[in-house]
């Protein structure tokens, strides 16, 4: 290109912007961010100040490290353990995006399993295992035993769409092998969870509660079939039950809890809110060895992560095929997707980082649990969710989890492979919308992937 | 168009460097020396030298962003490939992994988070230098460690595994950029590639150099926040990194390259707006050439001190510099391709 030519060009652009005002591709108001690479989950909100940008800064620092056994020379970021899934927030949530279940033969590394008896603890908390506790840690400091590795197989679960395509889904079934401290309990209920993606958290954290429970239709009184219910979950810093917002089943109810629940269960690091380590009277080992100094994460340093965590841009909508995606837009209203995965929300005022208060978001979900039916169903409640209930997954950035952590799997416990397998999955409340899927013919149901791919 | 010649010409220079990286490794590693080590330590800044430049080519999906993950991942945490006690890292464990072969450090590569980097300049660093225990100088591993220390024929076998990953890396950019790639680049329209151009710069002055590379060591004081922290040659890759974003605005890549550069096409737009470039990346070339090193003494102690003031002074410059990069953006409407994706 000469000089001219490109000065030219130029010239044209200048003129051009003139009339480009706001796109309907903001996904997040001005939180969102323009990037489809794989940092497309790791950018922060530009609207943050210079000061919260510091901060970011060093929360993804603290994020993306590794934390290491005590006492060690880096007395930061020892507390390792003694029992834990990862050695990093970035083990799970690479690149800020979404884990996925092994591949066969591969460990677990990106998700993990939650355990618990029948019965209900402390304000509708789940009742963890005298034994295993709460989570299946595979990972321990040397000289205790790891509780065990978890082992998925899949079956196959055929059926036709109406006009003759014929599918196979991936139904998993899980094991835990090598079992560190003896054979677990026969009524051991187990949860399969993939690592989420993390952008937008504070947007979500910052749509009043008000707004959220608005939705909410326990009794399915307007006969849409579709009875949202909010989670009420334990706010440890309130002391009180709070709206759950965030994790599979809406069992955390702020950011920050969110994130030091993370720390004390998946890294086994201790912090303020909850300072114990989480060995069992059982696991006697890991009770006896030293720790990182108490708590082993500063409040400080949770305060940077927080922050980090609550500020993650939301990348906007990117639509090369524009007819495709009108057209799967219409379908997805139309179908009734919308009346879990809502479209728009506003945030309220947040006190926390002001930059995300009063923005008109599109995160696709309403935060409430919904009955997925059976084929779903981990049969494990926690707090207000039943067995068969899960928080509407948000899905802004669905269309870049390939670019970013290169799969497509979705889902609580990631196995479908691809959108159409995901949608397949639906059944409960969302059953109907699922057989106007089967129903579609192919453009159709290509127009909807389509219409999900740019998100 | 310039740009495509500078990327070329820089990652031509990046590979070249790389492979002599490659042959210094190998001499050591045949028979380890004070001198071939302190000759691979040479030819490792060297390989710097012309790397840090390419950086204004990422952050766009272009042919580095496919692979940089492999080559230039930092902050890397050494426990990962020898822990201090050295009993367990992938050195060690020759159980696990009882050959190291590129495809294995590759595999290796972050797969137990952000940090657990086995692959590229920075576990190289490590492996010449090892870790960094003076407030004077750099890392000072004895050479030993390539011969009559426990592990040491792993250690050399690692090094030339990393680095023969490195310069295949490096070829596949280098190759792009004189084909493929360059072609599809010079056949977007004027204003996409210039958007991506545009994004790359500002990305890594406004991100990567002052988000990560000095606001974080900065506010943390901490030398694991450190870009080259076992080396110390943070600040000559600090500077490199913006020469890199210089190079794009004044349209030069040493003697290689004389032609059209950013600003002479933001001139010919808006001519006040390429005033401020000029202004702006010169100060920011100055500003953060002046940090002192060693870097990770640089950050310590107290606000007012010599250090701590430059950095602060070298952070200004580069908000300045971001904001121009996002007006020149604004003001010329560019957009970015929609489909744009790393590969």
């Amino acid at each position: 290109m000469s000089q001219r030519a490109s000065a030219i060009a130029l010239g044209l652009i200048a003129l051009g912007c003139q009339c480009s005002g706001r796109t309907a591709t903001a996904a997040a108001g001005t939180a969102t961010v323009t990037d489809a690479t794989r940092d497309a989950f790791s950018l922060p909100a530009p609207s943050l100040t210079k000061e919260h940008r510091a901060q970011f800064f060093v929360g993804n620092s603290l994020f993306n490290r590794s934390w290491v056994v005590a006492p060690a020379s880096l007395d930061s970021r020892d507390g390792l353990g003694p029992l834990f899934n990862a050695r990093s927030c970035s083990g799970c949530h690479f690149k800020d995006g979404r884990g996925r279940p092994p591949e066969p033969g591969e460990a677990m590394r990106t998700m993990l399993l939650r355990v618990s008896i029948p019965g209900r603890g402390p304000h509708g908390a789940p009742l963890p295992d005298p034994t295993y506790g709460d989570q299946i840690q595979g990972n321990a400091n040397s000289g205790v035993p790891p509780e065990g590795n978890v082992v998925v197989r899949y079956f196959p679960v055929r059926g036709v769409f109406a006009d003759g395509q014929p599918y196979a889904l991936l139904k998993p079934e899980y094991r835990i092998e090598h079992s560190g401290y003896g054979e677990p309990s026969a009524e051991l209920l187990v949860s399969p969870r993939v690592a989420p993606a993390i952008i937008g958290l504070g947007l979500l954290e910052a749509v009043p509660e008000r707004v959220v429970r608005e939705r909410e239709d326990p009794d399915d009184e307007n006969h849409d079939g579709i009875s949202g219910r909010a989670n009420l979950v334990w706010d440890v810093r309130r002391g009180a039950l709070s709206l759950g917002r965030f994790g599979w089943k809406a069992e955390q109810p702020t950011v920050e809890q969110q994130s030091a629940v993370a720390f004390n269960s998946d890294l086994g690091v201790t912090s303020s809110l909850f300072p114990d380590e989480g060995c069992t009277l059982a696991e006697l080992r890991c009770r006896e060895q030293p720790n990182g100094g108490a708590p082993e994460v500063s409040d400080e340093l949770l305060r940077d992560i927080v922050l980090y965590a609550r500020t993650l841009g939301v990348p906007a909508r990117r639509i090369s095929d524009e007819a495709a995606a009108r057209q799967g837009e219409a379908l997805f209203e139309r179908v009734g997707c919308v009346a879990c995965h809502t479209t728009t929300l506003r945030t309220g005022e947040f006190r926390a980082v002001a930059e995300l208060s009063g923005q008109e978001i599109h995160p696709y979900t309403d935060l409430l649990l919904h009955d997925l039916g059976e084929g779903l169903a981990d049969q494990r409640p926690s707090f207000r969710a039943d067995g068969r209930e899960w928080r509407t997954a948000p899905l802004w950035g669905l269309g870049l989890v390939r670019a970013v952590n290169e799969h497509t799997r979705l889902l609580h416990d990631g196995r479908a492979r691809d959108v159409t397998e995901a949608i397949l999955w639906h059944e409960g409340e969302a059953r109907s919308s699922r057989d106007t899927f089967l129903r579609m013919n192919r453009d159709e149901r290509r127009a909807l992937v389509a219409f999900l791919d740019t998100l | 168009m310039t740009y495509a010649d500078i990327a070329a010409a820089s990652y031509g220079a990046a590979l070249s460097d790389a492979r002599a990286l490659s042959t210094s490794i190998d001499a050591f590693v045949q028979r380890p020396s004070e001198e071939g080590l302190r000759a691979a330590r040479a030819a490792w800044i060297a390989a710097r030298r012309s790397y840090a430049q390419t950086e204004a080519y990422r952050f766009y999906g272009g042919p580095i962003d496919s692979v940089e993950l492999l080559v230039n991942t930092w902050p890397v945490d050494e426990n990962y490939l020898e822990s201090e006690d050295g009993r367990t890292g992938i050195v060690a464990d020759e159980t696990a992994y009882p050959q190291i072969s590129p495809r294995v450090l590759a595999e290796l590569n972050l797969k137990e988070g952000e940090t657990s980097v086995s692959t590229g300049y920075h576990a190289i660093e490590f492996l010449l230098w090892g870790r960094d225990r003076s407030s004077t100088g750099p890392g000072d591993r004895s050479f030993h460690d390539y011969d009559i220390a426990p592990h040491g024929r792993r250690r050399a076998e690692y090094l030339r595994a990393a680095v023969a990953l490195l310069t295949e890396n490096l070829s596949t950019v280098a190759v792009a950029w004189n084909g493929r790639y360059r072609a599809a680049f010079l056949a977007r329209p004027a204003d996409q590639a210039l958007a991506l151009a545009v994004k790359g710069l500002g990305s890594l002055s406004g991100g990567e150099v002052l988000g990560e590379r000095l606001t974080v060591p900065y506010e943390t004081r901490a030398q694991e926040n450190e870009h080259s922290c076992f080396s110390d040659n943070t600040h000559e890759d600090l500077r490199l990194d913006i020469v890199g974003v210089q190079n794009v605005c004044l349209g030069h890549y040493e003697r290689a390259v004389h032609g059209v550069g950013l600003t002479e096409l933001v001139r010919g737009v808006n001519p006040a707006l390429a005033v401020e470039l000029e202004r702006d990346v010169a100060a920011s070339v100055e500003a953060v050439g002046a940090i002192p090193a060693p870097f990770d003494q640089a950050i310590l102690g107290d606000d007012a001190g010599p250090g701590r003031r430059a950095i602060q002074r070298a952070m200004l410059a580069l908000r300045a510099l971001a904001d121009v990069l996002a007006k020149i953006q604004s003001t010329l409407g560019l957009r970015l391709p929609v489909t744009e994706r790393a590969q």
